[in-house]
């Protein structure tokens, strides 16, 4: 299992992330307890399912998918957010780590880095666990300062 | 509605977005080097992952065109009744000319006139209480619309229900009482002597009965060809569609329709439309 400290300062930070700009870009909005309900409980789910990953030897990859389907899940059931908008919100939060991770395994390559000593470390983690989230901030910025969401790109009502 | 759909879409795209960026990543970080292992294993799951988001999807899509078609159906409700609202709108403006004229024959001492003209009146009243009485507005709106627009037809409706438990969506009661009062008026506009039409809607324990009688005759030999698709008594004018097009719901529905034509006493057309089941009395 990951140090708890990875559990309270990135995987919970992340995962409001996740949820919050997913939602923004269809326009909607948690309260903030559900919010929060629903961001912990998926932080929890990471960290029990990259725990269940290293306990098997099982490389790490396909507990994405298993992610995504749980934080849907989460979403329609714990933000009580409908499965169009929680499926979308999901996909686009997800995409945009992916699109980060990539970006981080660049940067990983140039400063002779690896994952495994990165992960070894709980605050290089951390960090660079955020430097994968940078997109997703970045979307989150551009929809806060200039409203910037899926219903004005495509004028949806 | 239209939103939705696109927004569905837009998942759809989300979606495939998603699994390719993942795809690209996994390459990349090398994970999809275990993944040959049990490539076949995970092509399925992504397969399978993605099927299933895409029939889900077009399960909303299909939902949703539903929901537009109840929309469509409540947006033409509410046509009717604005139509029924600005007939009775016309009719209160005829009733202040009623008025005048019984002042007139007041004043004029004129009392054998005036006691006709008020049976009249109370008579018309009685008819558009009924009328508007009913609890399907559809029906009451193409009854006012009827009687409105026949030239040189008078339609005398009875009315002894109110319709409250017709089972039929209302567009298909529409669909009936429309196409068989049109032949009806059609056959007495054709008639030499009379040019009224009769509609009388009525109830039993299980069906609300309707009945348009015109003065026209129908041989015995086309009682049956009268439902085909294509036959036609009108000519030119008819398109031979209306009464197969009445049988078909009728029968789809679990109703009933009779027809009886005597030379010299006209033409019933008799339709019996079922009941909500929940209105009928229970057994016990």
């Amino acid at each position: 299992m990951d140090d708890i400290r990875v559990l309270l300062f990135f995987y919970f930070g992340e995962a409001v992330l996740l949820f919050y700009t997913g939602l923004a870009m269809f326009e909607l909005k948690l309260s903030i307890p559900r919010l929060l309900c629903t961001a912990g409980l998926y932080s929890l789910c990471i960290w029990f399912v990259r725990g269940l990953y290293a306990m098997y030897n099982i490389p790490l990859g396909t507990h994405t998918l298993i992610l995504v389907v749980l934080s849907i899940l989460l979403m329609k059931f714990i933000g009580k957010v409908n499965w169009i908008f929680s499926v979308g919100a999901v996909l686009t939060g997800f995409s945009l780590i992916l699109i980060g991770n990539w970006f981080i395994n660049l940067i990983i390559q140039q400063i002779n880095l690896t994952w495994e000593h990165i992960l070894s470390s709980v605050w290089l983690h951390i960090l660079f666990g955020y430097l994968e989230d940078t997109f997703l901030i970045l979307l989150l910025i551009l929809n806060k300062i200039f409203g910037l969401s899926y219903i004005k790109l495509f004028e949806l009502e | 509605m239209k939103d939705r759909k696109l927004i569905i879409f837009l998942n759809i795209v989300l979606c495939q977005v998603f699994l390719n960026l993942y795809i690209a990543v996994s390459y990349l970080n090398h994970t999809l080097d275990f993944i040959f292992n049990v490539l076949p294993a995970v092509i399925i799951l992504i397969v399978v992952f993605s099927a299933g988001l895409c029939l889900f999807m077009v399960k909303e899509l299909l939902r949703l065109a539903r929901k537009e078609k109840d929309a469509e159906i409540a947006l033409a409700r509410l046509e009717e009744s604005n139509f029924l609202i600005s007939t009775l709108k016309a009719k209160q403006h005829d009733f202040a000319n009623h008025l005048q004229v019984l002042y007139g024959l007041v004043e004029r001492g004129e009392k054998r006139a005036l006691k006709k003209y008020m049976e009249y009146i109370s008579n018309d009243l009685k008819t558009v209480d009924r009328i508007t009485g009913l609890k399907c507005v559809e029906v009451a709106a193409l009854l006012c619309k009827k009687m409105a627009l026949s030239e040189n037809v008078v339609i005398e409706p009875v009315i002894k229900t109110d319709l409250k438990h017709l089972s039929l969506p209302p567009d298909k009661v529409i669909s009936i009482l429309g196409n068989l009062i049109d032949n009806a008026v059609f056959e007495a506009q054709r008639h030499e002597e009379i040019n009224n039409v009769r509609i009388e809607i009525s109830e039993d324990k299980e069906f609300y009965i309707f009945e348009i009688w015109n003065p026209g005759h129908i041989p015995p030999q086309l009682f049956d060809k009268i439902f085909e698709p294509g036959f036609s008594t009108k000519g030119e004018k008819g398109s031979g569609m209306g009464l197969p097009i009445v049988k078909r719901i009728i029968e789809k529905f679990g109703g009933k329709l009779e027809l009886i034509s005597r030379k010299g006493s006209g033409t019933t057309f008799r339709v019996y439309l079922p009941k909500k089941e929940t209105s009928l009395p229970k057994a016990n």
